[in-house]
């Protein structure tokens, strides 16, 4: 079986592809914030001169311009708190009176973004740590696996808390420390499945018609090792996200003028009253969280043909 | 067993040379937030107290009081530029660096001669020593020091001094430190030996009575007031001991042994990782985050992160065998969906949702009980799997092929075998669960660890978070070999393995 055939199977798992294509769409949303919903002009042309995403300025010879979906930024206030949904306000506004929805939007940014950077060096870096551990079993195998495992229990809140500290911007410390943090799981899962996947027959086979080492490992194992990579990107991502919202909602997070989940669900911690402030961000955090988990365990499933089977349980399996 | 505990335990040490090795360079690589400010000396002052002048990991040729007294007394023999500075350090080193100035004394000609002992007349001021106008006579300067040291040379020695401490601690006479005034500088490292922080009104005068010494020597203010308390008095007493570390090498002389371990402890690396442990053992009610605060912020946040691993591991298993051995799939379903759900609520929603619910409640077990919700999914999807898992199945087989039930053969027969596997993952819980436990503290108002590096991180305690930070690693390292003891006792196949995997 090879890895596309692995990955075929997961696209059929059902829960493997809602919590994909939910996943995918959230990151759109972060990816095109300013396009949804923003204060300022997604682009115009001004005394001739054609601008995108141009900073909000004098108005004066505006020939053509496009505006966002909704015309509110992150940290726009309306002046009435506490609205409830209308049609101007899907969610209603919070209690500086920015738009609920709109804030929502940007905080998908925030914690999306952060979580896709950290997840995307993490799996890279972890591979190549894992990589280098699984071929050099001598010392360096060895000693990469101690020191995965020592910065594998390193608390990450700690970590971002620590940089935070010393070096000030939030967004930069969120990646680093938790980059920092992320590799390690990835470098100790790559190299426990390089040593379970080496003893099996095609491996032995490729090694026996002469195949080097560094062949066997990118043409033989590497394609197998791409569920595991794509199933702990999920899972790191949504502890990316996870983190991000604790950090915000500890006051940590990133500087005012952007929105956050994290911030909006201590708002509505502080408010308690007002139960949609709350719930709505919590919403959308399990929805990710959620799926990141739908994704890791159709992957998982659709590699073990075995668990595949048996979700019907032991009773299967009696005579 | 116990060559497996006791190597475990020492891979701990380059493990935390490792972690504090990394921290220091991420600090080194950061630049420092901290403005420039004076020129000329204080410059000089605060390069000293960042260790900005030394090298990173090796210092060949530490600086001791011996070699800057060379190298100030030749500016001043000079008559270099610089003389002028010179002669202000030759009166700060004192007379820690009377044995190296004096007898070089007669190398020189009678002008330079005079010019150094002329530099050397505020320490005899200092010292209270008679005739002291003879030190400012440029005449009679270098008389007056070639005499003292033919006659007080003796006194000069570290037996000598660490007496007169003694004496000076016991009696706490005007006397007693009139004889320590006289040898100056010489007597720091003594003091500073002798000086601990004081815990009764006994000890309080003893460290009232040498930092006075130090004060006179070093011509520094920081002295315990009549007045002050014992939280007082320590904190200067850890001010003294933070100075020490940045100036220790103005008063002392590396030899033999010595020489070679300032070789490592005079870098940046050395002084910096000094300086933490120092920060973190004198740390008093100098700052918010004080050991006394720590000592009960940390309970709190050990209570709900490790009771909510109990809990969610008891829950969680027991969710995990009820799926696995259910023959419908709409328990099935409901079980995982509960898990999911629990996993993906966040825990301040969780928190703020449980405190509506039962009002007035805000306490730890309430905490537990929702850092506890928030970590069902991992041992509840484990121990299912673990009880579908093949080795497993055979020995159920087995069991019903003998006559048992489906529940009594999986709970007899896969139950340990299943458990074993889902304790393994608990040990690396804990780093999670901490985040969860921070938001519960937050949102309850629980004074636990949360707080603190909060206020830390606005404070910017670098010191303080990177102790949290090695707490943590020690916790979990210590957590993964207990983890391991257990298994290896549940299940004796493993020992051989475990053994291996160390080596």
């Amino acid at each position: 079986m090879s890895g596309g055939g692995l990955l075929a199977r997961a696209g059929r798992s059902r829960r493997a592809t809602l919590g994909f294509a939910v996943l995918v769409s959230l990151a759109l949303v972060g990816l095109f914030a300013d396009v949804i919903t923003s204060d300022t002009p997604i682009a115009r042309r001004r005394a001739g001169v054609f601008e995108l995403f141009p900073k909000a300025g004098d108005a004066a010879d505006v020939s053509f311009e496009l505006r966002a979906a909704f015309d509110l930024g992150p940290s726009t206030t309306t002046g009435r708190a506490f609205e409830p949904p209308s049609r101007a306000h899907a969610l209603g506004t919070d209690a500086e009176g920015r738009d609920i929805l709109c804030r929502l939007v940007h905080g998908t940014r925030t914690a999306l973004g952060a979580g896709l950077v950290v997840a995307l060096l993490g799996v890279v870096g972890g591979s190549v740590a894992g990589a280098v551990a699984s071929q050099y079993t001598r010392r360096l195998g060895p000693t990469l696996e101690r020191i995965a495992q020592a910065v594998d229990a390193f608390p990450a809140i700690i970590v971002v808390a620590l940089l935070r500290a010393m070096e000030g911007s939030s967004t930069l410390s969120v990646v680093l420390g938790a980059t920092l943090v992320q590799w390690a799981s990835v470098a100790r899962l790559v190299r426990s499945e390089v040593h379970r996947l080496g003893a099996e027959d095609f491996v032995l086979a490729a090694r026996a018609l002469g195949a080097s080492r560094f062949r066997v490992f990118f043409r033989h194992l590497l394609p197998h090792l791409g569920p595991s990579l794509v199933s702990s990107a999920a899972l790191g991502l949504s502890a990316v996200v996870v983190l991000e919202t604790t950090l915000s909602f500890l006051g940590l997070g990133p500087p005012i003028h952007q929105a956050s989940w994290g911030e909006m669900l201590a708002e509505g911690a502080r408010h308690p009253e007002h139960v949609t402030l709350l719930l709505v961000p919590a919403g959308l955090l399990a929805i990710t969280v959620g799926s990141a988990y739908l994704v890791a365990e159709g992957l998982r499933e659709a590699q073990d043909p075995v668990a595949l089977r048996s979700r019907a349980g032991p009773s299967e399996i009696t005579p | 067993m116990l060559a497996l505990f006791v190597r475990r335990l020492l891979w701990l040490i380059p493990t935390l040379f490792a972690v504090s090795l990394l921290l220091f360079g991420l600090l080194s690589v950061l630049p420092d937030q901290r403005d420039r400010t004076g020129d000329g000396d204080a410059e000089a002052e605060s390069r000293r107290e960042r260790f900005l002048d030394l090298p990173y990991f090796v210092n060949p040729s530490p600086d001791d009081v011996a070699s800057r007294s060379a190298r100030a007394t030749r500016r001043i023999a000079e008559g270099h530029e610089d003389a002028e500075r010179a002669a202000r350090e030759l009166a700060r080193l004192g007379g820690a660096a009377l044995p190296y100035v004096i007898p070089s004394l007669d190398g020189f000609d009678p002008e330079r001669r005079a010019r150094v002992a002329l530099a050397l007349a505020p320490v005899a001021i200092r010292m209270g020593l008679p005739n002291r106008q003879d030190a400012t006579n440029p005449e009679r300067a270098a008389d007056f020091w070639t005499r003292f040291w033919a006659d007080r040379s003796v006194e000069f020695r570290p037996a000598t001094v660490r007496t007169g401490v003694e004496r000076l601690a016991r009696y706490r006479t005007a006397s007693r430190a009139a004889e320590l005034a006289q040898l100056d500088t010489f007597a720091v490292p003594a003091l500073i030996e002798r000086l601990e922080p004081p815990t009764s009104a006994a000890s309080l005068e003893v460290s009232r009575t040498l930092t006075e010494a130090l004060c006179h020597a070093t011509d520094s203010g920081d002295r315990i007031e009549p007045t002050a308390d014992l939280a007082e008095a320590r904190l200067v007493v850890a001010r003294w001991r933070r100075w020490w570390l940045v100036h220790e090498s103005d008063y002392v002389v590396f030899e033999g042994a010595g020489r070679a371990t300032a070789a490592v402890k005079e870098t940046r690396y050395g002084k910096w990782a000094a300086g933490v442990v120092l920060d973190l053992t004198i740390r008093e009610d100098s700052t918010d985050r004080s050991l006394e605060r720590l000592a009960r912020a940390v309970p709190i946040t050990l209570t709900l992160i490790f009771g909510g691993i109990a809990l969610a591991y008891v829950l969680g298993t027991s969710l995990g065998v009820a799926s696995a051995l259910s023959q419908r799939r709409g328990p099935k379903i409901a079980a995982t969906a509960t898990v999911v759900t629990m996993h993906a609520t966040p825990a301040a929603t969780m928190a703020v949702l449980l405190v509506a619910l039962s009002p007035g409640a805000k306490s730890v077990g309430l905490g537990v009980i929702v850092v506890g919700l928030g970590m069902l999914a991992s041992p509840a999807r484990h121990q299912r799997d673990a009880l579908s898992s093949l080795y497993i199945r055979d020995l159920v087989r087995a069991s019903r092929a003998r006559g048992a039930s489906l529940a009594r053969a999986v709970l007899t027969q896969g139950l340990r075998q299943s458990l074993l596997a889902t304790m393994a993952v608990a040990s690396v819980e804990p780093p999670a669960a901490l985040g969860a436990a921070f938001v519960t503290e937050q949102v309850l108002g629980l004074p636990g660890l949360g707080h603190l590096t909060v206020q830390a991180v606005a404070e910017r305690d670098v010191t303080f978070l990177m102790g949290l930070v090695v707490g943590a690693v020690l916790i979990a390292a210590l957590l993964l070999l207990v983890s391991d003891l257990i298994q290896s006792s549940l299940d004796p196949r493993l020992r051989g393995r475990l053994g291996s995997a160390v080596r």
